[in-house]
């Protein structure tokens, strides 16, 4: 155990010295500073020809807001996932870690550490000032924020797992455009199937797919008035917590397989 | 007791043969040189004794456990051909960081990354950024890290590599340290001078199979020099 913690802080620290996270502070701050401007305001919206105060649709501004964000926190995670191990094999430093008594498990799940690290402290700051603002000028409780912040840490770390996985076998490019195609299509899978009669494949991946956006949804309900969001929690969690455990055994699975320092 | 052996090993690259049945055997505390011109399969026989690979048929063994087992590395110094060193970390945080990882109590880490970097003559530079050190300080570095702890085994990918003409014998000078402490080593290169001087075991590969092996004694005829053997094993 003692090598993997060694590893973790070695992981934790290269992913925070990456050039890839100065852009991710700068969209951080552009999410806050639109989030501070938008909870700022109070204009008048018109709603099917019906004039409204934003504070009367304060909820459905909540929700979509925290959802949009949860969501570019776990494609972030999938995104920084995308080269955090691989680059590793392609400069050789994973030899020298691994010419050392390091079971291979250890050194990839500690670069899956240092990739949720970078992801835990930039979506952390992010949706915890949405739901900050949220609750002080919206009024909007922060008990449901907390559960979806929770259920955004799975989606990312399923995510994430899956892409470092997949960044074994595949390019980095197409790594990050598989992770941005398949969040998006989940996201819409899951806002999609429940209100649709015949989803087709959509419903096919709400069902059996991570539940990205609908575990979110799910937490985010009591903010929204008069619209029901259909989902059994508990179901929708234990779905989440198999695929993170599915993709971090897939992970190991190819780690094990992959030929170093060809 | 062995400390590193291929048993028939085969391994291949889509059609190509990277090696062809080869075996090679390192006694404890002998030096083994494993000679070969460019592709001869030289890397991929470090690769497979530590792990890296694994064998398509044969059998590898690291200490006289499965090289696919990490404990079979406790113990083992590994100096790439290709150095990929943490550019932002300082020389002593690598090593203490290397030294941890091979297994050392905490207490004992700081001391090891001191001998080393004493050893390999960087003391003034301890605290410098590895990514601002010349190619010849990183490769000090590279083997200050295979020298950790006191590795019962060095597994060395051409040692020489970037060294100017002192960096070369000092290395020379560290490996029959190590040696005369009873470390086992093996060196992969193209120095064919340097191979005669460290080590009493030679194996030649060629083409994914083993040319020539034997004592350096027997392998070299009398009035041959190594580069003399070399060839002749190489050509026919």
């Amino acid at each position: 155990m003692r090598s993997f913690w060694l590893l973790v802080a070695e992981a934790v620290g290269d992913a925070f010295r990456r050039r890839i996270v100065g852009g991710v502070a700068i969209a951080g701050l552009l999410s806050i500073a639109m989030l501070e401007s938008c909870t700022g305001c109070t204009p008048s919206i018109n709603v099917n020809g019906e004039v409204r105060e934003l504070v009367e649709v304060r909820g459905a501004f909540g929700f979509t807001t925290f959802l949009v964000l949860g969501l570019w926190g776990i494609a972030l995670a999938g995104v920084l996932a995308s080269d955090h191990l691989r680059s590793t094999l392609d400069d050789g430093s994973a030899s020298l870690f691994l010419a050392r008594p390091v079971p291979r498990e250890s050194f990839a799940l500690a670069r899956l550490t240092g990739v949720m690290g970078v992801t835990t402290v930039a979506g952390g700051i992010v949706l915890g000032i949405a739901a900050f603002l949220l609750a002080t000028r919206s009024g909007l409780p922060v008990a449901p924020a907390l559960s979806a912040a929770g259920a955004c840490a799975l989606g990312a770390l399923t995510v994430a797992t899956l892409a470092m996985a997949a960044s074994l076998v595949l390019p980095r490019a197409v790594t990050v455009l598989l992770v941005l195609g398949s969040v998006g299509m989940v996201a819409l899978a899951n806002g999609v199937a429940p209100f649709a009669n015949d989803a087709g494949w959509l419903a096919a991946i709400d069902r059996v797919g991570p539940p990205l956006a609908s575990s979110m949804a799910l937490a985010l309900a009591p903010w929204l008035e008069g619209v029901a969001i259909p989902g059994d929690g508990v179901r929708l969690a234990a779905r989440g917590v198999a695929w993170a455990i599915a993709a971090l055994l897939a992970l190991v699975f190819a780690f094990r397989r992959v030929e170093l320092g060809r | 007791m062995v400390a590193l052996e291929l048993a028939s090993v085969v391994k291949r690259y889509g059609t190509r043969a990277a090696l062809d049945g080869v075996n090679l055997r390192l006694e404890a505390g002998s030096a083994l040189g494993l000679l070969g011109p460019n592709g001869a399969g030289k890397t991929t026989a470090l690769r497979l004794l530590l792990g890296f690979a694994t064998p398509d048929s044969g059998g590898a063994a690291l200490r006289g456990r499965d090289p696919a087992d990490p404990e079979s590395r406790r113990g083992v110094g590994y100096l790439p051909e290709r150095l990929a060193l943490p550019e932002r970390a300082s020389v002593r945080g690598f090593l203490r960081l290397q030294a941890g990882l091979a297994g050392l109590a905490d207490s004992a880490c700081e001391e090891a990354a001191e001998r080393a970097i004493e050893q390999v003559g960087l003391r003034d530079r301890g605290h410098d950024r590895i990514g601002g050190l010349s190619k010849g300080l990183r490769q000090r570095v590279g083997f200050a890290n295979a020298l950790l702890g006191a590795p019962e085994v060095l597994i060395l990918d051409e040692p020489s590599s970037g060294l100017d003409p002192l960096g070369v014998r000092d290395a020379r000078g560290w490996i029959q340290a190590a040696r005369e402490r009873g470390c086992s080593v093996l060196v992969s290169s193209h120095t064919l001078s340097e191979v005669e001087r460290i080590c009493d075991q030679i194996a030649i590969l060629d083409e994914g199979r083993v040319a020539a092996s034997g004592p350096l004694a027997t392998l070299v005829a009398p009035g041959e020099t190594l580069e003399d053997a070399f060839v002749r094993a190489v050509r026919t």
